[in-house]
């Protein structure tokens, strides 16, 4: 009877575990390791380089940085007490209140409704940034707007004055008519005068046609500057 | 255990590709592993392209070793591996030599059951057959692959891997059985021409 070739008799496992003891911890001398090997160590210059490099960044930012700090503080040596108190008081009501540029904000929203988040992020600081620069030149136009008040309440007595200058300068018809008519002197009244709250663009109308007619215009340049403007 | 704990921690080093700890790698297992990479190779030349490809392997491929696997085992099958890429590679030009062209041993040796024999004697018997019994016996006998693995890794039939090993391990035994028998015949030639001169 044949036997198998495939089949593996003791004879054969016993050889399989002497070759396998003989050769499975044989060592020969290898060759030395080729080139490329081993990992490459970081090159000294290389290392010196990115330090250096690390270095003026730092530096750079560290001089920006202070150059800001600088101009911040020479911004507000520049101002009196008074101004610096209306330039916070600017600041904190451009800060606070983002919705008093609408018109900003609605545009950029409008325009670019597609862009993302950062855009819509964006959009306080430039706000916030346009304010800043404009503190120093708006800042006596925030002085006059605190003092509209007292303008709106001396108009009338400004056109008052106008008119009646109008009313002493001119020929007057109505002072004829006056004189001449027993009709009341409804045109000339001064009571009509004090439109200014409600047409007030009328009234300066009337302010400026009759300035030129005027022939003593020198009357109502006082009154007309703003008594805020010049307080340094 | 120092020695183990000595391997993790320069496997680790390796790990973070450190330069310094791949050098001792190599120089730890690099006999072992180019003794592999010649058995599984044509000539010694083969050996050091294998022997260089895998370490490149093992180097780019340590992270992904499992503590729980034997690392020597794991980076002879790496060798393994690469020297059968390198076979294949080179097949072409290749003259595909088989056992059958292989000189017979003598009749009288064939029979000797027990015979002796060194490592080195092995593997110059292992030296002398066809690359694919020769892949097939040391991935089987040598390195523990089991039948369907080796025929996996050859694309060849788990029956043509079981009747390679069957035919290679009987030439290795006739081999190493003529080798044992001349040299017992030296020693008693040596032994009688002795005992004639005295």
């Amino acid at each position: 009877m044949k036997e198998n070739d495939f089949d593996m008799t003791q004879t054969d496992a016993d050889f399989d575990a002497r070759c396998h003891a003989l050769l499975a911890e044989k060592e020969v001398a290898a060759p030395p390791p080729g080139d490329g090997l081993f990992a490459q160590p970081f090159p000294a210059w290389k290392r010196w380089g990115m330090a250096g490099g690390a270095a003026l960044l730092l530096a750079t930012g560290a001089a920006l940085m202070r150059n800001s700090g600088e101009e911040a503080a020479s911004a507000y040596d520049g101002l009196d007490a008074s101004e610096t108190m209306e330039l916070r008081e600017v600041l904190e009501v451009s800060d606070a209140a983002p919705s008093n540029l609408p018109v900003t904000e609605n545009e950029v929203t409008l325009e670019e409704a597609a862009m993302p988040t950062p855009e819509i992020v964006e959009a306080p600081e430039v706000a916030t940034s346009e304010a800043a620069p404009n503190v120093v030149r708006e800042a006596p136009v925030a002085a006059t707007a605190s003092e509209e008040p007292a303008l709106t309440q001396g108009r009338p007595n400004i056109e008052a004055v106008a008119v009646e200058e109008v009313q002493i300068g001119q020929p007057s018809p109505t002072s004829d008519a006056a004189s001449t008519s027993t009709e009341p002197p409804a045109v000339t009244d001064p009571v009509v005068v004090p439109a200014a709250s409600g047409a007030q663009p009328g009234a300066e109308k009337a302010e400026e046609e009759a300035v030129p007619a005027d022939p003593k215009p020198r009357l109502t340049l006082p009154l007309t500057l703003p008594s805020g403007g010049g307080q340094h | 255990m120092a020695s183990s704990e000595e391997l993790k921690l320069l496997i680790e080093e390796c790990k973070a590709q450190k330069a310094g700890a791949q050098r001792q790698m190599y120089a730890r297992f690099s006999g072992q592993l180019f003794a592999t990479a010649l058995r599984h190779t044509n000539s010694r030349e083969d050996a050091e392209d294998v022997l260089q490809d895998s370490f490149v392997k093992i180097f780019k491929h340590i992270k992904s070793y499992r503590q729980d696997f034997s690392f020597e085992g794991w980076m002879r099958r790496i060798v393994v591996n690469t020297a059968i890429t390198h076979y294949r590679k080179h097949l072409k030009h290749q003259h595909h030599q088989d056992i059958a062209e292989i000189p017979a041993t003598p009749r009288d040796l064939e029979n000797q059951s027990d015979p002796e024999f060194t490592a080195d004697e092995l593997e110059l018997a292992i030296a002398q057959l066809p690359l694919g019994y020769r892949t097939v016996f040391c991935m089987y006998v040598i390195e523990g692959y089991k039948h369907h693995e080796i025929a996996e890794q050859l694309s060849i039939d788990v029956n043509t891997s079981k009747s390679q090993l069957s035919r290679a391990r009987k030439y290795l035994q006739r081999v190493l059985a003529t080798l044992s028998a001349r040299a017992q015949s030296t020693t008693s030639n040596a032994s009688g021409n002795a005992g004639f001169a005295s």
